[in-house]
């Protein structure tokens, strides 16, 4: 396989991962998201939470950058049950609660208030992207152990997002290379979403995350990780389409055994074998090899490097072209401009 | 990044990729992107998103730049290209203000799919078109030969002249017609009141147009942008430079006008004439509320008492002149924008239409689009809904005159042309219209009835077939179209139709029957078929009626055009066995053919021999 083991490291660095600056206002996002809730629920004389824990890929850190800003990052806010009683002395229920918190966070601040969601509180900021808040209540059960019930569209149901967060935290830790597994994860999402139109039809980062740490191919050159991955998942899904949930037994996060975003997901993986075929020739070139990582991606980061790396290289015929060299060009590429039209009028 | 039209951010990306390495490729010597910062502050009024730049060793031994730059539709479009510290405005052709060379015309076409050749092709065009301005040779030709461009690059009027003026020499008096949304001007009084009422209808009561003097100044040569008049003063100068006749007509129009004077400049560019516009601004200042002049220009003098040269001092004085961008509105500039050699032609014929139904009316529309100067429209009835399908007029129309409806609505759309409407049947055009048909250069009767037809054909055999008349009608369902022109020569109309107006030569038969279809009201048929199938024949009978205009054909012919046979079969319908033979051959349809109107003795002939010989 030609190598292109730097490019693709430069391309996650450059293109896929999160930059610092959008991971800092994130996070100060959240933090003044926090207070505002914080201070609005004493405001109202609501019970004070008893703690937020981050979930989702902002925990996991397999977040994409994204050019629109559409950053969509989960901080769930945990209450103590006995808290959470309305009027009467009634327990809350759990659109009760996720309006609770919805008040309290609607400060008037927002251009677009926040809203009541069917598992969580979205808040929109200015710059495109949101912050959903999912509502947890906590209680020990008659054993002493702790329970996490989520306010969701069907009351209050047993859930704990932090259970997902220690289950990456321990495939990372598991794995021969825990930060390439990270980000052979963010480089199959990005290829998922490379292509506006296979938004929604194909499988969910969360679904790709799970395949990427159960057919792993970790590999001390980052391309071919990559592609071996790419080739394991494929396969993989050739053979059962169904991908479990990783904490919820008995859960699946496909739906039946022909599930359409996983065959999505397959469909297009070949593709993009297919488009990397090229790379296994013997006479590849290191213009065709990027060429081909540029179709994957859908981009043209790769074929740029290589154009950067011609410029550098490149030797001139003279420090200053004359007038009369200039133009020698145009009768060379005159097929290319037709002054008189094309002949159609209308 | 700004609306990426047409290729896509992608598609953006990838052009400028393949342009970039193409450049590396094909220039001989290295070259520099330029900073978003350094195409902003250069190109301000633009909307550039990439640039390049190239240096240059040019033959007189200086050291220039050429910009590339490319806008956020590109590939889309092409890329512009710039000389860098140009010299300026209008001191070098196709250079404007900020550097951009202009390079290719207007209906110029780039190939988007190779953007990096189109670059490196306009690279080359640049670096021919610096050194042939270095030269020199160009830069006044240039100049001259578009000076319409260099006078819109130069105006600084916030309106534009409209100008009905015959775009020609000599150096003359015109008359300027003015309002808040309009400038508009003509040869004289009359012509202005024609037009302006034609397009906007009378004035109320006994009110008139009001008009004031203005000038042409015919230049044996167009101006080069340095003698550009910047002032009154510059204008008279022009004028004394150009001719005596130029010179005094400026001081005649100095005592005679009342307000600023709006002087049309004309020469003869390389597409044609052409005309710019300027106006004076010495001081005879207009109040926008009341219409009244505030500070006349004849300040310190009884009115039109003031002298000549006193009036010659203040109107061509240091006050700026502003210079007008004009829009020709004359008929040789509508009809074929100067270069239709018929325009002219046509303008000076008269012609008649009877009957303005699905027929009459679109061939009478496309003959006032052609520029015929003199229409008239004969028809007794009014417009009815079932009209509407295949006629010019619409729903404004309903239940009025078509004649008359048809008449107002090209007068109002064409005002340099005179088109008039008459309501009243072909018969009683024959009793009471003789100089109308006398007067025409071609009648062109679409009718469909034969008792109107026929009647049109004893009149014009009996006046002798001084003038063409032409005939024409559509078979059933559209199948087929025909043309007669009856010239002085050949068979009368009579000659080729039976006595209950059936012709003797049919395109199409339908062998069922039924080719109407009844409506359900007393003897009312029709045939279906709309105005796309009637196009075809329109179109026949308007061209025919074209070619009657425009050369002189003494001898009677039949033109006819038969529909696709697939779809005369579909209705039902054959075709006839002359017209088989016609064809000659197997016969797909869609075609014209074109065969002799014979004479044959007919009945009309003889009543026309007889009444001849006893008048
Ligand atoms: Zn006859």
């Amino acid at each position: 396989m030609y190598d292109c083991d730097k490019d693709v490291c430069a391309y996650h660095k450059d293109e896929v991962t999160l930059p610092k600056t959008d991971q800092d206002s994130m996070r100060s996002r959240r933090d003044a998201n926090r207070k505002r809730l914080r201070d609005g629920l004493s405001k109202a004389n609501d019970p004070a939470p008893s703690e937020f824990v981050k979930q989702g890929s902002y925990a996991m850190k397999t977040m994409l950058r994204d050019a629109a800003n559409d950053y969509d990052i989960d901080d769930g806010v945990y209450f103590w049950k006995e808290d959470l009683v309305g009027d009467r002395g009634a327990e809350k229920t759990s659109i009760q609660a996720r309006w609770m918190v919805r008040d309290a966070i609607d400060d008037g601040s927002f251009k677009t208030a926040p809203e009541v969601r069917s598992n969580c509180v979205r808040v929109f900021y200015e710059k495109g992207y949101h912050v959903d808040v999912p509502v947890y209540r906590k209680s020990e059960d008659d054993d002493g152990n702790m329970v996490h019930e989520l306010a969701s569209s069907s009351g209050w149901k047993r859930s704990d997002a932090r259970d997902v967060t220690h289950w990456f935290d321990d495939e990372r830790s598991n794995s021969t290379n825990g930060t390439q597994l990270r980000r052979l994860v963010r480089l199959i999402k990005k290829y998922a979403k490379s292509r506006s139109s296979w938004k929604g039809g194909i499988l969910s980062g969360f679904g790709i995350t799970v395949l990427v740490t159960e057919c792993q191919r970790i590999d001390s050159r980052e391309d071919q990780a990559l592609y071996d991955t790419m080739k394991a998942i494929r396969d993989r899904l050739n053979w059962n389409l169904v991908v479990k949930h990783p904490v919820t037994p008995n859960d699946t996060i496909t739906s039946g055994d022909n599930d359409a975003k996983a065959r999505m997901l397959r469909d297009k993986l070949t593709q993009a074998l297919d488009w990397l075929a090229p790379l296994f020739e013997w006479d590849c070139t290191r213009e065709k090899a990027l060429g081909c990582w540029d179709k994957v991606f859908n981009t043209t980061y790769f074929s740029e490097r290589g154009e950067e790396e011609a410029r550098a290289a490149a030797s001139y015929a003279a420090p200053i072209a004359t007038s009369a060299a200039l133009i020698g060009l145009e009768s060379r590429t005159s097929a290319s401009v037709l002054t008189s039209g094309g002949g159609r009028h209308a | 990044m700004p609306n990426p039209a047409g290729f896509g951010e992608l598609g953006f990306k990838k052009a400028v990729l393949q342009l970039e390495a193409r450049l590396r490729e094909a220039l001989p010597a290295p070259f520099r992107r330029l900073s978003s910062h350094e195409i902003g502050a250069t190109y301000r009024q633009r909307r550039f998103e990439r640039g390049w730049r190239i240096d240059m060793l040019c033959s007189d031994g200086e050291a220039r730049q050429i910009d590339l730059l490319v806008s956020p539709a590109f590939p889309l479009g092409y890329p512009r290209t710039a000389l860098v510290d140009g010299p300026g405005q209008l001191v070098w052709p196709h250079v404007e203000h900020d550097g951009i060379l202009c390079l290719l015309p207007i209906m110029a076409e780039v190939d988007a799919d190779d953007p990096g050749s189109v670059a490196i092709h306009l690279i080359g065009r640049s670096a021919r078109l610096i050194e042939d301005l270095l030269k020199g040779e160009i830069i006044e030709r240039d100049f001259r030969e578009e000076f319409l461009t260099y006078w819109f690059y130069a105006r600084d009027a916030k309106f534009k002249i409209t100008s009905i003026v015959d775009p020609g020499g000599p150096s003359r008096e015109l008359r300027a017609w003015r309002d808040k949304d309009m400038v508009i001007v003509g040869e004289s009084q009359e012509q202005l009141e024609s037009w302006l009422s034609r397009r906007f209808g009378n004035p109320r009561g006994n009110k008139r147009f009001h008009t004031e003097p203005a000038g042409l100044l015919w230049l044996s040569s167009p101006p080069l942008p340095a003698d550009y008049p910047h002032n009154g003063a510059d204008l008279l100068a022009l004028a004394k430079k150009e001719s005596d006749e130029a010179y005094s007509l400026l001081i005649d129009l100095a005592s005679k006008a009342q307000k600023d004077i709006i002087v049309l400049m004309g020469a003869e560019g390389r597409g044609g004439s052409g005309l710019i516009a300027t106006m004076t601004t010495s001081g005879r200042k207009v109040s926008s509320r009341d219409g009244k002049i505030q500070e006349p220009l004849s300040k310190g003098f009884a009115p039109n008492r003031m002298p000549k040269e006193v009036a010659t001092l203040r109107t061509y004085s240091a006050a700026p002149v502003v210079k007008a961008e004009v829009s020709r509105a004359d008929p040789r500039w509508i009809h074929g924008r100067g270069k239709d050699a018929r325009s002219m032609r046509l303008l000076q014929k008269t012609v008649t239409f009877v009957g303005c139904g699905s027929v009459g009316s679109s061939v009478a529309a496309k003959l006032v689009r052609a520029g015929v100067g003199n229409c008239h429209f004969v028809d007794p009835e009014d417009l009815d809904w079932p009209n509407l399908g295949r006629h010019e007029l619409g729903a404004d129309s309903i239940g009025k005159n078509k004649a008359l409806e048809l008449a107002a609505k090209f007068q109002r759309a064409f005002p340099h042309l005179a088109i008039e409407g008459h309501e009243v049947s072909a018969q009683a055009l024959i009793d009471g219209y003789r100089e109308l048909l006398e007067s025409s250069d071609l009648v062109i009767s679409a009718t469909g009835s034969w008792s109107a037809e026929g009647a049109l054909n004893r009149w014009h055999l009996v006046n002798g077939r001084k003038k063409p008349f032409l005939y024409g009608w559509t078979e059933s369902y559209g199948a087929a179209g025909h043309a007669v022109l009856i010239g002085a020569d050949g068979g009368c109309l009579r000659c080729g139709i039976g006595g209950t107006g059936v012709p003797h030569f049919l395109g199409c038969h339908w062998p069922e029957g039924s080719a109407t279809i009844e409506e359900p009201a007393c003897g009312n048929h029709f045939t279906p078929y709309g105005a796309v199938e009637l196009g075809f024949v329109n179109d026949l009978i308007s061209e025919t009626a074209l070619r009657a205009l425009l050369e002189e054909s003494t001898l009677s012919h039949h033109r006819i055009w038969l529909a696709p046979i697939q779809r005369i079969k579909d209705s039902g319908g054959a075709i006839t066995e002359a017209m088989t033979q016609l064809a000659e051959r197997e016969n797909p349809g869609g075609q014209i053919w074109e065969r002799e109107w014979c004479q044959s003795d007919c009945p009309s002939c003889s009543f026309a021999r007889e009444y001849r010989s006893v008048a």
